[in-house]
């Protein structure tokens, strides 16, 4: 059982990290909702069902919605082509638009 | 432990494991593929399959009490529930992907995938070696 | 006594194959590509509940289950058509950009 734990918590540092580090405002969202996710497990592990129930209803639900709802009010989502042309044009090289 | 119990155990097993093998094949399946729509094919796989397989072992382990319903009833949302996200993911990586040409067939209307199928019938075998993924993808609603 | 050790060989398993669905999601080029692998780490993480439901034998446990394959479904959904309905408000004022005048029409809807 403490193995089990032991990956999942391994997991969440992992998640966290990589929520920091994401350039993409959006993609820091998807890897929250997926922290939150591990985050309901671990409730059902410590055998609190209602805990779990609000994280994965908050967590995954309305928390990730609402950050993307707000995304979209300040036009602070760029899409695609634009981010790859935007570091194109930082780093100089001629980046092709899609690997 | 009878031989009943027995009998429960491996057959709980099995699916069990059958489960497990297709979560394996789906993670490769999306780590394989280079493009999206290919990728959805190894996710509705494991969403419709893997995880039925893994509620039937679970529901054979858990016997005939009020839980066992509640993994059929996941399991029947599940199988209402995942065509539907798949489709509305297809949807978006074809609004969101400019050069969706280079990897799949696009067409405009459907009424030119409609003749394109009627004329193939004859010639079935051209149509297979003419493209990696040969996707007839018809994104007739968004051609404003 | 079996069946835990069972159960938790299988949660093992799970949760190690959870961490290519993370790395798919950090890397994948596409937006839809990390809404696959967090719908694919939804299902999974269903099995896991599941399988804890029925280790610690607590029926209500199940719920829980129940209620990741629905929010995993909704927040699919609302994300991509919130994203697509993005998409084609930036295209629609790249392609005509004199009617910048009455601020985008897409204020209403979200």
């Amino acid at each position: 059982m403490t193995i089990f734990q032991s990956i999942l918590l391994g997991f969440l540092v992992v998640c966290a990290i990589s929520v920091s580090f994401s350039r993409n405002l959006l993609n820091s969202i998807l890897i929250y909702m997926s922290y939150s996710l591990i985050m309901s497990i671990l409730w059902v592990c410590l055998e609190s069902p209602d805990l779990a129930i609000t994280e994965a209803a908050v967590g995954a639900g309305v928390t990730s919605i609402l950050f993307f709802a707000t995304l979209k009010k300040i036009q602070a989502i760029r899409i695609e082509n634009e981010k790859t042309a935007e570091t194109a044009q930082r780093n100089g090289k001629a980046e092709t638009a899609h690997e | 432990m009878g031989v009943f119990e027995w009998l429960r155990l491996i057959a709980g097993c099995l699916f069990l494991l059958i489960g497990l093998v297709i979560f394996f094949t789906e993670i490769f399946g999306v780590f394989h593929f280079r493009y999206v729509l290919n990728r959805m094919h190894a996710t509705a796989m494991g969403d419709t399959l893997g995880i039925s397989s893994c509620m039937i072992g679970l529901m054979i382990f858990s016997g005939w009490n009020y839980t066992t319903l509640k993994l059929l009833l996941i399991v029947v949302f599940l199988w209402l529930a995942s065509p539907v996200s798949s489709h509305v993911l297809a949807r978006l990586e074809v609004a969101t992907n400019e050069n969706l040409g280079a990897h799949c067939t696009v067409y405009p209307e459907l009424k030119t995938l409609e003749q394109e199928l009627a004329c193939a019938k004859p010639e079935e075998a051209d149509l297979q070696q003419n493209g990696q993924a040969d996707h007839a993808f018809s994104t007739g609603g968004e051609t404003k | 006594m079996l069946y835990h050790n069972l159960y938790i060989t299988i949660l093992v398993i799970l949760a190690v194959m959870l961490f290519p669905c993370l790395i798919r999601a950090v890397r994948g080029p596409r937006i839809a590509d990390r809404l696959v692998s967090v719908n694919m780490m939804g299902t999974m993480v269903m099995v896991m509940i599941a399988i804890l439901a029925l280790m610690l034998d607590e029926g209500y446990l199940v719920d829980i289950c129940l209620i990741y394959a629905m929010i995993s479904f909704l927040s699919v959904v609302v994300l991509s058509k919130v994203y697509i309905g993005i998409y084609e408000e930036k295209r629609h004022k790249a392609e005509h950009p004199e009617d910048e005048t009455e601020g985008g029409k897409s204020d209403g809807s979200f």
